[in-house]
């Protein structure tokens, strides 16, 4: 799935939020809200609005970590994937040699020995 | 009490809708053929997955019904979010999970056709569709009910409005869309309720002032009240046999759009990750609605004079509450989220739709085109907004979906426990044991009627045949319709079961290979994998039963 959803989500999350903040400032009337030791004035869109913009930039910034952290144990698993493989396409190349044209061989053997030193005896 | 929108609401909500179409055109983009469309591309991470199933526990159903229930009972409704979830959370962890990723099965249906046959399927498909459509109608209905609260448009008008912005996005993003989109509902529902908490905390300072505004102790206790007489009519075992065991099983852990989702994850490893964090928000959920509704009959003076019990009056008091906490532009923040609670049942129910219909009953091929996956999703919605509309016309009706489930969901899911625990369950016993669950179902529901009937006033001579039952029949006397479902759904669960079982002929021996991948093997709870999820499981269900215990 090529959307990464933490980037919509953060997006609204921060418009929604200035939204609601912009209005608390400049337009909203603060309402008595009752607590048990009197009444305080009180706009509610105004730390609503904040908390949604940071909620908002925390999704943003989870979204590129993970991103980030995905992409590490994406090269990771090529990696891994490519060290298991080499010593089994030898073997194959020792039971059945093709005929291989001669820029090819020259640097898949030395792309081989860059990789894994080892590699250029068994080649 | 008339709530005023101002221009900035409009823009919050008209904000919100344009993300949920967005995410739906890019899904879109990715869409080549119907395959595609029931289907997400597989590289969802598990917590994705995990809000996913969380969104299906914010339904309207939940979140307006559940806080009436709330209103008229006080937290015993808290067995709803816990007792009737976690225990199946556990059991799709453990039991189903393994058996549908080692199988490669999809949804539920398919599973019913590799472990018992087509029939089978074809008959798990029907009674989805019924179910999945009366469900989404019942959402519809108490979700344009709370939105009239806001925006007084006929209640006829909100339906049709929330079936257009459901069927529009799913329709271009299909799956996708649907499991993506649930992370934007999620969040605006939890912004617009989680201040009324914090505002309540602020409001009383104390837990216990609301106790003692509410002046009703039993009202904040959940296994007390059980113990004896109790408003709901609920004994306490009812709680693990009817709830936990029977109702909970079909509605979390054998629920078609719950496998749809977990499937959707390529690793069965972050399925069940997904679904122990999924168990978690469950069990704070409460938080967002409980609490919200306990403080709402506490604080506002006119909900102690007017009577919580009446239902309607019920239905709208975490409204009543927004109504009198909020002001201009949180209102509309409240608007976005009542429309996202009916969306988080519309979009599964549309999917579970076509996809049944599709895969189940058409048995289509994948590569067909996507339009056609289109038109039963468009299908789907016209079937859930006239069902919606019917029950609008007659309110009564939406009392009797729980009692439609113990009638066709509790025998299907009977059936599917039987064919993951029992591998003797043959494709004939399946039939006979749905069949004869539905015939329970029946007569326990005719007794229950017979109990609440006095012999003289029935018809036919049928008064002088019970008379000398009236001692056994007084035990189907239920006080309230919720404690007949709970006790209805054990009967037909475990009736269904044994019927399953005692129509089982032989099984044919060259079935034995496929039936070891798809029967439950105790190995695979203790696999070495499964260490952490297990733990993290034990842990779930050990401060399960602290807060069954703290709130004794």
């Amino acid at each position: 799935m090529s959307l990464d959803i933490t980037r919509p989500l953060a997006l609204m999350s921060i418009v929604l939020g200035v939204v609601l903040y912009l209005y608390g400032q400049f337009v909203a009337i603060p309402f008595a809200f009752d607590i048990p030791h009197g009444v305080v004035p009180i706009k509610i869109d105004q730390p609503c609005g904040l908390f949604y913009v940071l909620f908002g930039l925390v999704v943003w910034q989870f979204g590129r970590f993970s991103k980030i952290k995905t992409l590490h144990a994406e090269i990771k698993k090529r990696e891994k994937e490519l060290k298991i493989k080499e010593p089994v396409v030898a073997q194959d190349q020792e039971a059945e040699p093709k005929p291989v044209p001669e820029a090819e061989s020259k640097s898949e053997t030395t792309s081989d020995s860059e990789q894994n030193p080892d590699s250029e005896n068994k080649v | 009490m008339k709530i005023d929108l101002g221009l900035v609401d409009y823009a919050i909500v008209s904000i919100f809708l344009a993300f949920l179409f967005y995410v739906g055109f890019r899904c879109k983009q990715q869409m080549h053929s119907a395959n595609d469309f029931f289907l997400v591309a597989k590289k969802l991470p598990a917590w994705g997955i995990a809000i996913s199933l969380f969104s299906l526990g914010l339904t309207a159903f939940d979140i307006v019904g559940l806080s009436a229930l709330t209103a008229d009972h006080g937290i015993v409704s808290l067995h709803y979010f816990w007792m009737g979830t976690i225990p199946a959370f556990a059991f799709l962890i453990f039991c189903v999970i393994p058996v549908f990723a080692k199988a490669q099965i999809k949804n539920l249906p398919e599973y019913l056709h590799r472990r018992f046959d087509s029939d089978t399927r074809q008959i798990g498909a029907y009674v989805y569709i019924i179910l999945v459509s009366i469900f989404c109608a019942l959402n519809l209905f108490l979700g344009a009910k709370a939105l009239t609260f806001f925006l007084p448009l006929p209640q006829a008008v909100w339906i049709m409005i929330l079936t257009a912005i459901a069927a529009g996005y799913v329709v271009l993003g299909g799956l996708s869309a649907a499991i993506l989109n649930s992370l934007l509902l999620v969040s605006i529902i939890i912004f617009a309720l989680t201040p009324l908490s914090i505002l309540g905390i602020a409001h009383f300072g104390d837990w216990n002032k609301i106790v003692v505004e509410l002046m009703d102790k039993s009202y904040f206790q959940i296994w007390k009240p059980l113990l004896g007489l109790n408003s709901l009519g609920v004994k306490w075992d009812f709680i693990f046999t009817g709830l936990a065991l029977s109702m909970s099983l079909g509605m979390f852990a054998l629920d078609y759009s719950v496998i749809q989702r977990v499937q959707s994850v390529d690793d069965p490893q972050d399925a069940k990750k997904a679904v122990v964090t999924a168990g978690w928000l469950r069990m704070i959920s409460p938080f967002i609605i409980v609490f919200p509704t306990l403080v709402a009959v506490a604080a506002i003076p006119s909900l102690k004079m007017f009577d919580v019990k009446d239902s309607e009056s019920a239905l709208l008091i975490l409204p009543l509450l927004m109504g009198n906490w909020y002001t201009p532009g949180m209102f509309g923040i409240c608007v976005a989220a009542f429309i996202a609670s009916v969306l988080c049942s519309l979009q599964a129910g549309l999917m579970v739709f076509s996809t049944a219909v599709f895969c189940d009953i058409q048995n289509a091929s994948c590569y067909a085109k996507i339009i056609r996956a289109q038109k039963l999703t468009v299908a789907g919605a016209a079937v859930f907004a006239a069902l919606a509309l019917v029950m609008n016309q007659f309110p009564g009706i939406a009392n009797y979906i729980q009692t439609l489930f113990t009638f066709l969901g509790v025998p299907l899911c009977a059936v599917t426990v039987c064919g993951l625990f029992l591998p003797g369950c043959t494709s004939k016993g399946a039939k006979a044991g749905i069949i004869g669950g539905v015939i329970i179902a029946m007569l326990h529901y005719f007794c229950s009627i017979l109990s609440s009937i006095s012999p003289n006033l029935l018809p036919l001579g049928l008064g002088a045949l019970v008379a000398p039952f009236k001692s056994q029949l007084a035990y189907f006397g239920f006080r309230s319709a919720f404690a007949s479902n709970l006790s209805r759904a054990f009967f037909v669960f475990i009736g269904s079961i044994v019927i399953a079982l005692l129509f089982s002929g032989k099984q044919d021996k060259t079935d034995s290979k496929d039936l070891s991948l798809l029967t439950f093997h105790i190995s695979s709870v203790f696999a070495k994998e499964n260490r952490m999820v297990l733990l993290a499981t034990i842990f779930m269900l050990v401060v399960l039963m602290l807060l069954n215990v703290g709130l004794w």
